[in-house]
């Protein structure tokens, strides 16, 4: 891959996390959010002309791209905002009152669905698509990197998807920045930017913050910059897996020994690549040979619980010690 | 690709010097304008609009050592250089070890952003009804053809690039045109016998965008001595940076000196304004892609203008270039034909391509005209065909090996104005010299059993004073000029 | 006593050297030969030496004959 250059241009392609329901709990405002976001848009739009954007809207139903979208923006006649920029921001803020309102007509439902978290991998799989089609469309290829600014918290049930995602971003140098307004951490974002050679932020409001400013600061940079640029300090990062069986966040699971799935409980058949386990004990000196059950491993002892203290040559499934 | 950027980059800093030279107050004054300050930070360098941008929100300063701190070890000279640049450019404001950024453009960079402050910096759409004629792509093709006219003026006046060419002169320009070509020395002479000067070849053989600014530097020049307002110039000229390409701005707002301008950038195809329409004006292609780092490798853009409309009468590249120094060029532009003459031998002309080769002789005419090997070199690979294109590198190793070659040949010799001392009276007195000297760095060469030393101009001056001092030691030195 | 003379320092190789002692022989211009790869001359002939050299260095290489057609 080669190093960016000071002229290249780049690609940035934003995640916002619209989930009303999260946002209600926040102590900054959608709006208000929204309003700073903006403005970092035309921030990045401002440093080259060249720059490319791209706007995704997520909430717990659906995705969307907010701009470029097909809908024409209104030539309304505001006169004192840069043209480049008043394309994006009034399909932007267009795009996300659209997407509020969707969520409005069936209250029930939209209770519901302001407790589910938004669909932030579906986002990113949208995202990563659209990077490879515009660079393919390219001859000079543009700098990618996705921001997600994020909201609601980690849905366990969208693990797998989202890892799927992460390493095909880290494949393609898609940097995926994370940027945290409200809630605890989330486990599975700062995964994201930590694979992908991102930054992870958490924007205390609270604490007097300023989202605008996090962004300005750590977003911002393109691949070049952050090739001179320290990265903002960044605690420890919480590398916990999430178990393909319950969803559940686990520090010490199981691994299937052919696709790697990991799971919180012992199972005889592994639910991703329908690999039977053997768990023979086998003693030591047990000659390898043929699997009964057609895995590559035949010595599984103990009934697959803490394994890899035993030192068998390998197990069938071997447990992983993910703290 | 590189070598490209760097010819733009020198043009950029000179527009950069030209707001460094600027006093404060007039600094000040180009800052009130949001679409002026857009357009200076989109002319600053990646890391210096980064700190900008770090800084916009910020209310206090910071203190110059965190901002340091914020950059790897081996680039915080770098960025040390970037803040001093941004001081010069009286964008920031370092006191006490705080930097921060100056106030009124921290103001209006923030309401460029956010689309407040002053009414219609970014210019005021015509409301009236659109003209169906004028389309983006009939803008640039009117662009293209007043520039190629200027360019074309040009090269026309050279004695041997219209020669060959035998084509019409070009159309007559008007007197601010001619005025600019002279007061940026690209052409001299007398009107009617105008000829094109070594810095005007250079011109020729630069991208469009360098060769706009240039002129719009010569401009200000040119509004300086006229006594016009510069500021007001200026922020003018900032606006229709910022403005879109396609659409019709009124002229209603504007100042007598700004319509002025508007119909003298209009000559330049800078500007597009109907004879019979006085009210609007479009901004071209020429102008509003000042501010983006402009390539000339075909880009596919979605939405935008494809980038081939943007280049000047080539579509694409459209020379090859072989190993043997061997020219094809697909053109029937006379300009482009002209331009090629500049460096090359014109071997045979069919109804849309030149074959032609790059000799030493047609080098070494280049050469003397002031061209440099990279100027020639930047132009063939700019305007290399989209098969060669690909090809890394671009073009063949052993063409621009020896065009390089032939232009060392003629530099056989390195002149310096120095100055000479000998016949020293004493081995001390010498030595004395010898030592300050070299102290000061400034001694091209020196024999020391022969008591004979040559030091530069600025260091002849150094070591008087010092003689001067040593008068008391009664050092008789005599100074003869010849 | 010493002596300041005020000139052009040439600094160039020793076959472009010979050349220029060589123009020196028609018409004086040189203020001091220093060593084999530099001299000290007189700056108002320094233009003319200079396309001098350039001819003759042009004179001497060898030319291809023109295209062949």
């Amino acid at each position: 891959m080669a190093e960016p250059l000071e002229s290249d241009s780049s690609l940035l392609v934003v995640v916002l996390d619209a989930n009303v329901g999260a946002w209600a709990r926040s102590p900054l405002a959608l709006d208000k959010a929204l309003q700073q976001v903006v403005i970092f848009l035309n921030a990045y739009l401002a440093l080259n002309t060249e720059n490319r954007l791209v706007v995704l809207g997520a909430t717990a139903r659906e995705c969307r791209f907010l701009h470029p979208s097909s809908s024409r923006a209104p030539e309304a006649a505001d006169i004192q905002v840069y043209e480049q920029f008043r394309a994006a921001d009034v399909r932007v803020l267009a795009g996300v009152a659209a997407l509020v309102d969707g969520a409005g007509p069936d209250q029930a439902q939209a209770q519901a669905q302001a407790q589910a978290p938004s669909l932030i991998s579906r986002a990113l799989s949208m995202a990563l698509c659209h990077i490879s089609r515009v660079n393919a469309l390219l001859t000079n290829k543009a700098w990618a990197r996705v921001l997600v600014v994020s909201a609601g918290a980690d849905s366990a049930r969208e693990y797998i998807s989202l890892m799927n995602s992460i390493f095909a971003a880290q494949k393609a140098s898609v940097l995926i920045d994370v940027c945290k307004v409200l809630g605890a951490d989330s486990v599975f974002l700062q995964q994201a930017a930590d694979i992908t050679g991102g930054n992870y932020v958490r924007v205390d409001v609270d604490a007097g913050e300023s989202l605008l400013q996090t962004l300005m600061f750590t977003c911002l940079p393109d691949h070049y910059t952050r090739g001179i640029l320290n990265a903002p300090y960044n605690q420890l990062i919480d590398f916990r897996a999430t178990c393909f069986c319950h969803k559940r966040v686990v520090d010490i699971g199981y691994v299937c020994s052919v696709c790697l799935s990991i799971f919180c409980r012992t199972a005889p058949v592994c639910s991703t690549c329908h690999t039977k386990f053997s768990f023979r004990i086998v003693g030591p000196g047990a000659r390898d040979g043929s699997s009964p059950n057609g895995t590559q491993n035949t010595n599984n002892p103990q009934n697959g619980s803490q394994s890899s203290t035993t030192g068998t040559p390998s197990a069938a499934m071997s447990s992983l010690n993910l703290g | 690709m590189a070598v490209q950027m760097g010819s733009e980059e020198e043009f950029k800093t000179t527009i950069a010097e030209y707001l460094e030279s600027l006093p404060t107050q007039f600094c000040r004054r180009v800052f009130s304008s949001p679409a002026a300050c857009l357009a200076i930070f989109r002319l600053l360098s990646t890391v210096g609009k980064q700190l900008i941008m770090s800084m916009l929100y910020l209310d206090a300063g910071l203190r110059t050592q965190d901002v340091l701190q914020c950059a790897k070890t081996e680039q915080q000279r770098m960025v040390k250089a970037k803040i001093a640049q941004l001081r010069r450019l009286q964008l920031v404001v370092e006191e006490r070890g705080c930097v921060s950024l100056n106030p009124i453009f921290r103001e209006q960079l923030r309401n460029a952003l956010t689309g407040g402050g002053d009414f219609g910096s970014f210019g005021i759409p015509y409301a009236g009804p659109r003209d169906k004629r004028v389309t983006t792509a009939w803008l640039a093709r009117h662009a293209r053809e007043r520039w190629e006219a200027i360019l074309h003026f040009m090269v026309g006046r050279s004695a041997t690039g219209a020669a060959t060419v035998g084509e019409a002169p070009a159309a007559p320009l008007s007197r601010s045109v001619r005025d600019i070509l002279r007061m940026s020395r690209l052409m001299e002479g007398g009107e009617g016998g105008m000829t094109i000067t070594n810095s005007g070849f250079q011109f020729l053989l630069q991208d469009a965008a360098s060769q706009v600014w240039t002129v719009l530097l010569q401009y200000l020049r040119l509004a300086e001595a006229q006594d016009m307002d510069v500021v007001e110039v200026l922020n003018f000229m900032f606006q229709l940076v910022g403005l879109k390409l396609g659409r019709a701005y009124s002229t209603e707002a504007l100042t007598p000196h700004q319509r002025k301008m508007l119909s003298e950038l209009r000559d330049f195809g800078l500007v597009y304004q109907d004879e019979h329409d006085p009210h609007r004006f479009y901004p071209t292609h020429l102008i509003t892609s000042l501010t983006s780092g402009t390539r000339s490798s075909g880009a596919a853009r979605d939405g935008a203008p494809a980038q081939s409309e943007l280049t000047l009468s080539s579509d694409r590249g459209y020379i090859i270039l072989e190993t043997n120094c061997r020219v094809y060029a697909y053109t029937d532009s006379p300009l482009q034909i002209a331009i090629l003459n500049l460096f090359m031998d014109m071997a045979s002309r069919f109804a849309n391509l030149i074959t032609g080769m790059i000799t030493r002789t047609s080098v070494r005419r280049a050469l003397l005209r002031g061209i440099t090997a990279d100027q020639i070199i930047t132009f063939l690979c700019t305007n290399a065909h989209p098969q060669m294109q690909v090809r890394v590198p671009v073009l063949p190793v052993t063409v621009t090996d020896q065009i390089r070659l032939w232009e060392r040949e003629r530099d056989r010799l390195r002149p310096t104005n120095a100055h000479f001392y000998k016949d020293f009276a004493q081995p001390q007195e010498f030595e004395r010299m010898f030592r300050y000297a070299q102290e000061i760095g400034v001694i091209l060469w020196a024999n020391t059993e022969k008591h004979q030393l040559v030091v530069t101009r600025q260091g002849h001056a150094k070591i008087v004073e010092l003689v001067k001092n040593h008068r008391a030691l009664r050092l008789r030195f005599s100074c003869r000029q010849r | 006593m010493v002596k300041a003379v005020k000139g052009t320092f040439i600094e160039c190789d020793p076959a472009a050297r010979e050349v220029l002692l060589r123009l020196n022989s028609e018409e004086k211009f040189i203020i001091e030969d220093l060593d084999s790869t530099h001299l000290f001359i007189n700056s108002t002939h320094l233009e003319r030496v200079q396309r001098a050299l350039d001819e003759l260095m042009d004179a001497n290489t060898y030319k291809a004959s023109n295209l062949p057609s």
